[in-house]
């Protein structure tokens, strides 16, 4: 019994090769790693050139509670100078056309208002960066919701 | 199997009862109400998959699917806020090449190590599995040489009900020690360090000491990125109190230099000096808090000359005099405190300066704090000093400044050793998953621990071998020398994260003698190096626990169910485990002398031996699945976890007491020991720990007694400077050290299949000083070779990144399967942890 049904795995595998089918649900079977071809003793093939995306329009979240991505390039951030605050800070947003760092970003640990950006989120890298102009190296099935 | 599956709400028909059903105990985000949204979303907690921080996730689910995650803004950890990873936790689990058929190689239809893979049904799968274990164990029974055949490499990445379901089925089932967690190649030398200087695992602090303190102290880590939540925390305090300042020792120049008052770059290795200065700057300047040192503490001086844990035959070992035994690499011997200030006395500023290359102003400011008795401390490390080939004397070295100070075991004022991985305390180190332990700071060498854990685990004497297994390294070495042939690959990558890949794993994992197991989601580079690939449930499609940095265990419910076809670690193990029976198993001697063991399965005596099959389907938690339990018919996670609890309530080492199962599912955690249902925020001084009271009736109010050591006395280690086992040189001029970055976890298996993560950091670059990129005519962007004696990789350039190497050094994340940087690596170990040093490999760099 076992093998009849290891059998018919195998049969199904090798129709889906024939009807060169990709949404047949076992056609993941030529199993590969993120390597893709690469056998794993060999050397890497050399990385593409990457471009990251510079002033575009915000990216759609997924979801609500997503942080956006940067649709632009990165700035820096020290103790002294948050440069991201020159223009998403609640003074600067509107005369910079850019998105307004969100409620929560106001609120100290103890939930009590703050003035300015607070220090647990005054390094926006840790959690929003620049997107590079890559398609994605795995599709993701993820389903969005209405809730963005 | 009492009561069907069907008699179970499932997960994805849930939505429909939601007013009926409510979560308990779960307080949710502000529209949710008993645990539903306005948009029918169940949100419930989960601890982050990612790191050992431990923040607290709000899963949203809706028909069987994660359809959002956010912060929970009720977790002590975290208050709501999640780093990039955490947030997009959302679509870990829904990569397009899941894996949900076990595969094996074949040709013909047949197992053929050289064949391709090809489906097989679970069954089929557990049947050449169970034929090649019980060839390798009944040779290893017919040998009868203590040397087992059959191993195990697991994770700080399991749940804490999987190690241990693991370590019962491996050390008692199949009277193997070779299982080990790929937490050896990360905390092993700090958990070395621990036992030697307070005789119990894991630190006396906690996270509240971010906002109690001032100073922070960061040795060989890049909080910024590898504990950016808990960085923040210490970003706040920086930013909002004015005597606040950070101090950041690193080989390069990183993120978490963005928030320092003091950066202090050095030659790799010559932390070991700038410890040794400072305690020397301590006692010359009249800092040393004698009472303390008298009161509380043992000077020792540890052998040295200890080797560099490479293979025998290597002339590092044969030439280094206290390389073997173990007893002459683990050996120290008492100090006077005159001896051991004459000893650091040539640790001078001048030659730390000269030796580390940081300005000799830097070094003073440092040692001034540590020296400065109305400043607190809080000092911090990681991988830079655990992947450290002298390890475990790094982590001596930062102890010996809190312990000449006193500055210890109080609020904001601490040495603080934070971990990697999200269970590498709960599993790897508190369940005992190292191949010489055994849950709650046991050994396997020691015979009245074997003793308690046999009669916990109603086992008979003898059931637990006596000889501590093969640690990661050596695995793969016996892998490659045929002397382990059995093996379980679990919940890690290892072929792409261990060191020497073409010299010493993938012979082992290739070799004809061997049969590879695998089991993981998705097709790792490990995975598809194996035999065989067990397809396995992931993170909150199954009930867990983890155990974070701050010693505080959080559990979770299973949310979702997994793909049709793939099933949890725990079912896995305990599924396997029924196809062997004792005598399959066991030494005759043990069986003929407790014949009640005969003719049972080992799923029977490890598992339905009344203290893991003890609870029923009643305890399950309404409107959640539990696979598991529909699967056994009893409910698991809760029975092997009040069985593992046992080690710290009855044991013979106080100091891991944990509170009941069901609590944890009710708060966000707590910090253990765990007394009278309270958790312990601050350990060895009373007042903050209870244990110091009954451990030491007669202490001081507010004093310390650190009761891991008989006498009640840390012990401060003298330890030299040695070098590194490979160091630069004419023909390969620079230092690498590999990394991980914020957007990816590990290997990248769940991260790079996150678009939003994947885009943000694609590919491994090199990072370099853009004066070393000139002189090799090349520039950001370029694409070069990095060559080291074990292998090559090639990558880009960046000398304009968020890592910026001083000249001479380069830096490579590891997360990259297609640039499996750590092949460049030496399988060079601290000898007394046996942690791999990742730091510290000489390359040379050429145009590709």
């Amino acid at each position: 019994m076992k093998n009849s049904k290891s059998m018919m795995f195998v049969l199904g595998a090798s129709l889906a090769a024939l009807l060169g089918s990709s949404s047949v649900a076992i056609a993941h079977h030529d199993v590969v790693s993120l390597r893709g071809d690469l056998d794993i003793g060999s050397d890497a093939q050399i990385p593409a050139k990457r471009r990251i995306y510079k002033d575009v329009d915000p990216f759609e979240r997924t979801w609500k509670e997503q942080p956006p991505s940067m649709p632009h390039k990165d700035y820096s951030i020290t103790m002294k100078e948050n440069r991201c605050m020159e223009c998403h800070s609640e003074e600067t947003y509107k005369e910079e056309e850019a998105t307004l760092i969100g409620e929560s970003h106001y609120l100290d640990r103890d939930g009590n208002k703050v003035n300015r950006v607070t220090g647990s989120r005054f390094f926006c890298n840790q959690c929003h960066t620049p997107l590079f102009k890559v398609e994605p190296l795995v599709d993701n099935n993820f389903q969005t919701t209405s809730r963005r | 199997m009492g009561i069907s599956r069907r008699d179970f709400i499932k997960s994805n028909a849930v939505a429909a009862t939601a007013a009926a059903v409510g979560i308990s105990g779960i307080p949710v985000v502000s529209q949710a109400k008993d645990g539903y949204d306005a948009d029918g979303i169940r949100w419930d907690k989960a601890p982050c998959r990612f790191c050992g921080t431990g923040c607290s996730i709000l899963v949203g689910t809706r028909d069987g699917r994660v359809v959002a995650t956010q912060g929970d803004p009720d977790a002590p950890v975290n208050r709501g806020l999640n780093c990039i990873k955490g947030y997009f936790l959302s679509k870990i689990m829904y990569g397009k090449d899941r894996l949900d058929t076990p595969l094996l190689r074949q040709t013909d239809g047949k197992y053929d190590k050289n064949g391709k893979f090809e489906p097989v049904s679970w069954d089929d799968a557990f049947d050449i599995m169970a034929e090649k274990w019980k060839a390798a164990i009944a040779n290893d029974i017919a040998r009868n040489d203590n040397k087992s055949t059959v191993g195990m490499f697991g994770s700080g990445q399991w749940t804490v009900l999987e190690g241990y379901a693991a370590v019962k089925l491996m050390k008692a089932g199949f009277r193997s020690n070779n299982i080990d967690p790929n937490a050896r190649h990360c905390m092993a030398s700090a958990v070395g360090a621990f036992m030697r200087t307070f005789g119990s695992d894991e630190p006396m602090g906690c996270y509240d000491d971010f906002e109690h303190g001032e100073n922070f102290v960061l040795w060989g880590s890049n909080m910024a990125e590898m504990h950016p939540i808990l960085w923040s925390r210490i970003t706040d305090t920086r930013l909002s109190k004015s005597n606040a300042s950070v101090h950041v020792l690193s080989t390069y120049t990183q993120r978490s230099c963005d928030l320092a008052d003091n950066v202090l770059i050095f030659e790799p290795q010559t932390d070991l000096v700038i410890g040794n200065y400072i305690a020397n700057y301590i006692i010359e300047n009249g800092a040393v808090d004698h009472d303390f040192v008298k009161n509380h503490t043992n000077i020792r001086l540890a052998n040295t000359d200890i080797g560099y844990g490479l293979r025998p035959s290597d002339p590092r070992e044969k030439n280094a005099k206290n390389s073997s035994p173990r007893k002459a690499q683990v050996g120290s011997k008492p100090m006077s405190f005159d001896d051991y200030k004459a000893f650091v006395s040539e640790y001078t500023l001048e030659k730390a300066s000269k030796m580390s290359g940081v300005p000799e102003e830097n070094l003073l400011k440092l040692a001034k704090l540590y020296a400065d008795p109305s400043k607190k401390i809080v000092s911090l490390w990681t991988m830079g000093t655990n992947q450290h080939t002298r390890g475990v004397w790094m982590n001596h070295l930062m102890y010996n400044l809190h312990l000449l100070t006193g500055k210890i075991s109080e609020p904001g004022n601490g040495p603080f050793s934070l971990t990697g991985q999200p269970s590498a305390c709960g599993t790897a180190r508190e369940v005992g998953t190292f191949s010489h332990r055994l849950p709650a700071d046991l050994l396997v060498g020691k015979a009245p621990h074997r003793k308690f854990a046999e009669k916990i685990w109603k086992l008979p004497e003898g059931a637990i071998a006596p000889k501590p297994g093969y640690h990661a390294v050596l695995q793969n070495r016996m892998l490659k020398d045929g002397k382990l042939n059995a093996y379980w690959v679990m919940c890690n990558n290892n072929v792409q994260a261990a060191p020497n890949l073409n010299d010493e794993t993938m012979p082992g994992y290739r070799n004809p003698k061997n049969f590879i197991v695998t089991s993981d989601p998705y097709p790792t580079v490990t995975a598809v190096a194996s035999d065989l690939i067990l397809p396995t449930a992931m993170w909150i499609e199954k009930e867990g626990m983890y155990g974070n940095a701050e010693r505080r265990s959080q559990a979770w419910r299973q949310q979702v169910p997994a793909p049709e076809g793939a099933k949890s670690d725990l079912w896995q193990l305990m599924e396997f485990s029924k196809r062997f029976t004792t005598e399959e198993c066991w030494p005759q001697a043990i069986l003929d002398a407790n014949p009640d063991y005969k003719g049972k399965t080992l799923f029977d005596v490890l598992y339905k031996n009344g203290n893991v099959d003890k609870y029923g389907m009643e305890d399950l938690e309404a409107g959640h699945d539990n696979e598991e339990a529909f699967h056994f018919g009893f409910y698991p996670q809760k029975g092997l976890y009040e069985e593992y609890r046992q080690f710290g309530l009855k044991g013979p080492k106080k100091g891991h007491e944990l509170g009941e199962y069901a609590k944890y599912h009710k708060t966000r955690g707590m910090r253990w020991p765990v007394i009278d249902g309270k958790e312990t925020l601050w350990r060895y001084r009373e007042g903050f720990d209870p244990l110091v009271k009954k451990s030491n009736p007669d202490v001081a109010k507010g004093g310390v007694y650190f009761y891991g050591k008989p006498d009640g006395k840390a012990n401060i280690f003298c330890c030299p400077y040695e070098p590194p086992a490979e160091s630069p040189d004419d023909e390969y001029p620079f230092w690498m050290s590999t990394g991980r970055v914020l957007e990816h976890w590990h290997s990248g298996t769940m991260t790079q299949r996150v678009p939003e993560l994947y885009k943000a950091v694609p590919d491994a670059v090199i990072y370099m000083h853009p004066a070393d990129a000139k002189k090799l005519k090349m520039h950001d962007g370029s694409v070069a070779k990095v060559t080291s004696r074990r292998g090559d990789i090639k990558a880009r350039i960046s000398t304009r990144g968020r890592n910026k190497p001083p000249q001479g050094l380069i830096f490579v994340p590891w997360f990259d399967a297609r640039r499996l940087v750590n092949k460049l690596i030496l399988d060079a170990t601290d000898p007394l942890s046996k942690e791999t040093d990742f730091k510290k490999t000489a390359v040379k760099i050429t145009k590709a």
